[in-house]
């Protein structure tokens, strides 16, 4: 599966985080692990206070970011950050926090159906990144659903975009 | 009132344990103040007003608040019906108990029962010779009010649920996360804020370790970008608030204890009430060992 490389600007991003093992208690796609609860959280105030989230931007898409480097892959720690991206940092409700991503070049993969449960994370980072020239540039990456994507018990029907920082 | 926060000396202060107790043993039975009195050998006048000087409470305010705090968990976690359970707390009709009940949850126990709910941080826990001892060690639990301009934070959050070393881990991690940055243009104050959502209790709270970004305000963030790499850090804007501020001294695992005094003997006679179910621990900018009998952060909740 071959990305295609773009360049985006800073992201900004509001929503909620969690940083820990989120396996710690539970594992697997279920939706008890705390990446779950996370999106449980968000998805929750968004149904409910959705109208206090101010600039969002048009697609209305929604980000899960991880990040990951040397010393908390070590532990099986990391930080995830479910949340929308937003076109100004004013009027963030109080319950909310803010995440900013650089300005950067991206790799991004697009996954159809059962390819969005498989094991992309190492197709992605040790099959594709090995042979392609580039390297990782930041130590994170991110999963961004769109209109495209139709949820968890419509797989096959659904695409998803995952996006690598990368270096050439 | 006046929050007299004066030595207790320690025979006083066991026997004062020991009526709190008593008055735990016997929270289902018909006990009345004469009875916690004689259990430690004091006339009715000298325990009231030694009781309330210790503890804070008056001995019935303390009886009712702990009765109704028990009933509103057999509310919630069995299957037995209201009025047994009022009857077990030795509320002998309904509307006493619906009355009192209303008055410490603002709720009534059919609405909590068909689904109603209240914070855990509402209940009142038993207290033990450790809070008596905690509130004596000298005028650190007198509030104080505090308006705050609105601040960002940088930091990182956690759900904190059994494991008692959750929080100082991601001490730690944020520690050596501030460590990687760059350095942080004029860092403020350090912060571990606490977030309560409803059923804390059995789900777990957040809890963010944070400093403070004394030169940034979020549009200006959004302007030049952050001087943060992209690791786990994410900011969080703080709103002007008015805060009542305690000291606590002592370790982190004592916390416990100046929080049920905040929340459960200092609030409800205050006459404020909580703008947001948060906990601001303030840490200012050197500090060090949270695990000593004699440090000291600022304890802040808002207020309206």
């Amino acid at each position: 599966m071959e990305p295609s490389i773009i360049d985006k600007g800073q992201i900004m991003l509001l929503g909620f985080s969690f940083f820990g093992d989120p396996f710690r208690f539970s594992g697997g796609w279920s939706e008890e692990n705390e990446i779950g609860r996370l999106w449980n959280r968000f998805m929750a105030y968004y149904g409910q206070h959705g109208a206090r989230i101010k600039h969002v931007t048009s697609d209305q898409a929604m980000y899960e970011v991880h990040i990951q480097h040397q010393e908390t892959e070590a532990t099986g720690e990391y930080e995830v950050f479910v949340g929308l991206e937003v076109e100004a940092l004013e009027d963030v409700p109080v319950e909310m926090t803010v995440k900013i991503l650089p300005a950067v070049s991206y790799a991004v993969f697009t996954l159809r159906g059962e390819q969005i449960t498989s094991d992309w994370h190492k197709m992605i980072y040790q099959d594709w990144m090995a042979g392609s020239g580039y390297q990782s540039a930041h130590d994170y990456g991110f999963q961004r659903y769109d209109q495209r994507f139709k949820g968890l018990d419509r797989i096959q029907d659904s695409v998803l975009d995952v996006y690598v920082p990368v270096k050439g | 009132m006046s929050m007299c926060l004066s030595k207790v000396d320690d025979a006083t202060a066991s026997l004062m344990a020991k009526a709190l107790d008593f008055i735990e043993d016997n929270l289902k039975q018909a006990i009345t103040v004469a009875d916690m009195a004689e259990a430690v050998s004091f006339s009715l006048y000298h325990f009231c007003r030694t009781f309330n000087r210790v503890t804070h409470h008056t001995p019935y305010d303390y009886l009712m608040r702990r009765r109704l705090s028990e009933a509103a968990q057999a509310l919630l976690r069995s299957e037995r019906k209201i009025l047994d359970i009022a009857l077990d707390h030795q509320f002998n009709n309904p509307e006493t108990f619906s009355r009192a009940f209303k008055r410490m949850f603002d709720i009534q126990p059919v609405q909590l029962r068909k689904g109603g709910r209240i914070n855990s941080r509402q209940l009142m826990p038993r207290l033990t010779l450790a809070h008596i001892q905690h509130i004596h060690k000298g005028s650190y639990l007198k509030p104080a009010l505090e308006e705050k301009d609105a601040f960002v934070v940088a930091g990182m959050t956690t759900l904190v649920r059994d494991d008692p070393g959750a929080v100082p881990d991601l001490w730690d991690w944020f520690g050596r996360e501030l460590r990687r940055c760059e350095p942080i243009a004029q860092p403020g104050d350090y912060y571990g804020i606490a977030f309560y959502p409803d059923d804390w209790k059995e789900r777990g709270y957040l809890y963010m370790t944070a400093i403070e970004m004394t030169t940034i305000e979020m549009a200006a963030v959004e302007a030049v970008g952050m001087d943060l790499p992209p690791g786990p850090l994410v900011l969080k804007k703080i709103p002007a608030l008015k805060w009542v501020r305690f000291i606590h001294k002592g370790p982190t695992r004592d916390l416990s204890l100046t929080l049920d005094y905040v929340y459960h003997t200092w609030l409800p006679k205050s006459g404020q009430s909580l703008a947001y179910p948060w906990v601001l621990e303030g840490y200012g900018h050197d500090f060090r060992d949270a695990d000593s009998q004699d440090c000291e952060r600022g304890i802040y909740i808002p207020v309206q």
